[in-house]
């Protein structure tokens, strides 16, 4: 009993500190002195995790979920639309301001006026506005016909820049987006194709000069991963091989470092497909950099082309016009090795980008070295 | 881990289910679920539950210097003093640095402090035994199932149950429906009113509508009303599957026919807890229509700060309190003269405007949502595709909340389960094994 009487006054003491700490210092005391004892906390949440993953038939009582939300009106989960045609649409999200556009509008200017090379530029719309008409009644959308008219505008006398808004917008029944993928198919490639060679002074090659190749398999792109539930269908990888033009050619792809990685002796190599993803039969996938030089050409021009990876499958058509391409990728390349190119080289300079690169993404570090850093 | 997760569900729930059906006492089961009540605290934050396990352990010290020395003696008021005032004040001080973001609230603060702090003057007064076991007055304080939001009941309702503690068949099955329907409420009509509610609010303010602004308010009410009854119900649900029963803490609260309706029905056992301790001591409406007036302000304020200590929610108590005030001292008027359909109706509206102070982060901001449901700002527009957009693809939600907010899919059940017993005994695995499926789908 008196040992009992004995203790309590320091279980009190005890009791009262540990109060008076916790809510006097209450962060601090999260901080250091329970961090650095083992947490049930975190073990609840790896287990939470854990079988959030691994649930059995996981994509089964997912699928049932957001079936029946469509049921239930909703379209859109994770930034993705499901349209009519059960095809997925990224959302294109309204921009607070247009100060980034116009920031990104004002570097390609003068990446224009910093040589005398022909630049041209194209911005593509995403497949929101090109098939709008297949996403849910009274959605507002953001006017990316109205914003590509701004740009249009602004770079007047800079810049020659085409318009591939009102080409792929007529085609709009075609194939034009893929349905998993924000990207364009070999269909909406060679509309953008079509647009860009009338712009830049070539006659573009006619549909009917091309054998339309198809890769087996279905395709799943970054929307399919986003949606995160069944019910969707591949898509079909194609590409537009040309019947009328002998050329060969050779792709090299350079990694970050610059070296030299991979050479592949095909516009259309099927073994990069089979390793990769099935839209990697463009070009051999991405790189930093790719060079397509093409044999028996001498005395066509050379072209550098500045992309944030949406005009990829544009590059096989440009290729028959063009002696040497050289495409960088401003989504993989990096400041230094961006410095190793030389816009002086180059007869023409092509500038493509979506216009949701355009509106969210800042352009200038990646372009400021080939402007020389100014 | 949190009682709306799935290992909460797949993993705690059955293993305390295990060994508590292990356990062969009465007093090992207490024990158990106590341990198992503090388990669950710590895998939410350590500091929670040494807060808990601090502020429950004083009051249990104090509760016998006030049975010993109770309301003669000078040492029984101190005491009791002195609990209030550590209870009043840790909901006060952790409210406040989780406002200003300085932690997070820990989980059951309110409820533990209050339903301690209720037992003391129930002793204090005389009117309840001493709790002479900590364990049976720890799980009093700090069962797991109701640490969300309550129910706050007796220490002599709660503590006669825990005498056998085997759950019937009947319990379990009981237990297992009002969880599922607490889950489904949280999970699947709150959660979604919530997201819905949070597009409304971030659509930018030159887009606003009336109808907009009106729609953010509601979905903000149902995403309020479906949280807190459905953590209510799952409170009710794992407490009836260990053999403990919890009273209704929501009864249907937006079909009410007065605002007084409304705060007798809306978190039940804390506006009984505030009634009885402050509103009866206050000498309620005993002392003319001033007294009346002050007392019911100032316990609909209290009901405000229970949900936090905000200014907004203090005006939203006012605000409502008014009314009650009104619908006190007219009583003949609003119950006798008014027809029941417009009482709905001005409860209704009373309600969705007073949720403009309770969804809005300043007072200004509660006055721009004012001004636009009224139709006061003139750059405004009714209505526009945005909003026509959200209607459109929330539809079903929509018509979901509003159906299940009222009694009426209760009273039809009940009606079939007159006529065909044996029909909706079936119906009933049916339904809940359906749900039982939803809760799985959206809960991944």
């Amino acid at each position: 009993m008196k040992k009992r009487n004995r203790l309590c006054p320091a279980v009190w003491v005890t009791a009262v500190l540990l109060l008076a700490v916790m809510l006097l210092h209450p962060a601090e005391f999260i901080d250091t002195a329970v961090q650095s004892i083992p947490s049930p906390a975190a073990f609840a949440g790896g287990l939470e995790q854990y079988l959030q993953k691994n649930f059995p038939l996981r994509s089964l009582w997912k699928n049932i979920a957001v079936d029946l939300q469509v049921a239930g009106g909703t379209r859109e989960f994770n930034g993705v639309f499901l349209a009519e045609d059960d095809s997925l649409i990224r959302n294109f999200e309204t921009p607070e301001d247009d100060l980034q556009l116009k920031g990104n509008v004002q570097e390609v200017i003068r990446l224009a006026e910093r040589s005398d090379r022909s630049t041209y530029l194209m911005v593509i719309p995403t497949a929101c506005a090109i098939y709008q008409e297949k996403l849910p009644e009274y959605l507002p959308l953001y006017n990316q016909k109205s914003a590509l008219e701004q740009i249009s505008r602004s770079v007047y006398g800079s810049v020659s820049m085409a318009d591939a808004y009102l080409p792929l917008y007529a085609e709009r029944e075609n194939y034009l987006y893929y349905r998993t993928d924000p990207g364009l198919t070999a269909r909406g490639s060679f509309v953008v194709y079509q647009t860009l060679a009338k712009r830049m002074g070539f006659v573009p090659h006619e549909l009917s000069s091309f054998q339309i190749c198809r890769l087996q398999g279905s395709f799943y792109g970054e929307l399919y991963d986003r949606w995160e539930s069944g019910g969707i269908r591949g898509d079909t990888v194609t590409y537009y091989q040309s019947v009328a033009s002998e050329r060969s050619f050779s792709v090299t792809h350079y990694s970050d470092k610059g070296t030299a990685e991979r050479i592949y002796y095909t516009l259309f190599p099927e073994e990069a497909a089979l390793t990769g993803t099935p839209t990697d039969i463009l070009l051999g996938g991405r790189s930093p950099v790719i060079e397509i030089n093409s044999v028996g050409a001498s005395t066509a021009p050379t072209l550098l082309v500045l992309d944030d990876g949406t005009a990829r499958g544009v590059i096989p058509f440009l290729a028959m016009h063009y002696r040497r391409i050289t495409y960088v990728d401003l989504t993989l390349i990096d400041s230094e090795q961006a410095c190793t190119l030389s816009i002086e080289d180059y007869n023409h300079i092509l500038l493509t980008a979506s216009l949701e690169t355009m509106v969210h993404t800042e352009l200038p570090e990646k372009l400021l070295p080939l402007i020389g850093g100014k | 881990m949190h009682i709306y997760k799935l290992s909460f569900l797949l993993f705690f729930l059955p293993a305390v289910l295990l060994v508590f059906s292990l356990a062969k006492t009465g007093k090992s089961r207490v024990k158990i679920l106590f341990l198992a009540s503090l388990c669950f605290m710590a895998t939410i934050s350590w500091f929670g539950l040494g807060i808990m396990l601090a502020s429950v352990w004083i009051d249990y010290r104090f509760a016998r210097l006030i049975f010993l020395y109770g309301r003669e003696n000078w040492k029984g008021r101190a005491s009791l003093f002195f609990c209030a005032a550590k209870s009043i004040l840790l909901f006060i001080l952790l409210s406040s640095f989780s406002g200003l973001g300085w932690m997070e609230m820990p989980v059951g603060v309110a409820v533990y402090c209050f339903t301690s702090l209720g037992y003391l003057t129930d002793l204090y007064q005389g009117e309840t035994d001493l709790a002479t076991s900590f364990w049976q007055y720890g799980l009093f304080c700090c069962f797991f199932g109701k640490l969300y939001v309550g129910p706050i009941l007796s220490y002599d309702a709660f503590a006669a149950q825990l005498r056998e503690l085997s759950p019937t068949p009947a319990q379990t099955r009981k237990g297992i429906t009002w969880l599922l329907f607490g889950l489904a409420k949280k999970v699947i009509l709150a959660d979604s009113m919530m997201g819905l509610a949070l597009q409304l609010s971030s659509i930018p303010t030159k887009e606003k509508t009336v109808v907009s602004v009106w729609m953010f308010i509601a979905c903000e009410i149902f995403a309020v009303y479906y949280t807190l009854s459905g953590f209510s119900d799952m409170a009710r649900g794992v407490g009836a599957v260990f053999g403990i029963e919890l009273p209704e803490n929501f009864h249907y609260p937006l079909q009410a026919d007065s605002v007084t309706d409304f705060f007798s029905r809306f978190n039940m056992s804390a506006y009984r807890f505030v009634r009885k301790y402050i509103y009866q001591n206050l000498g309620a409406e005993d002392n003319g229509k001033m007294s009346t007036t002050v007392n019911i302000i100032l316990i609909t304020m209290i009901m405000g700060l229970w949900y936090g200590i905000r200014l907004n929610y203090l005006v939203w108590g006012v605000f409502l309190g008014l009314f009650i005030v009104l619908e006190t001292l007219y009583e003949e008027f609003f119950f006798q003269k008014m027809p029941r359909l417009l009482r709905h109706l001005y409860t209704i509206v009373a309600i969705i405007v007073s949720f403009a102070w309770y969804s809005s982060y300043s007072l200004g901001q509660a006055g721009f949502y004012l001004k636009a449901m009224f139709g006061l700002n003139r750059t405004m527009g009714l209505i526009n595709d945005n909003c026509l957009y959200l209607i459109g693809s929330n539809w079903l939600l929509i018509v979901c909340c509003i159906i299940f907010c009222t009694s009426q899919t209760s009273a039809l059940g009940k009606r079939f389960a007159m006529r065909c017993p044996k029909a909706a005994r079936v119906g009933a695995v049916l339904r809940n094994l359906m749900m039982g499926v939803l809760l799985i789908a959206w809960m991944l």
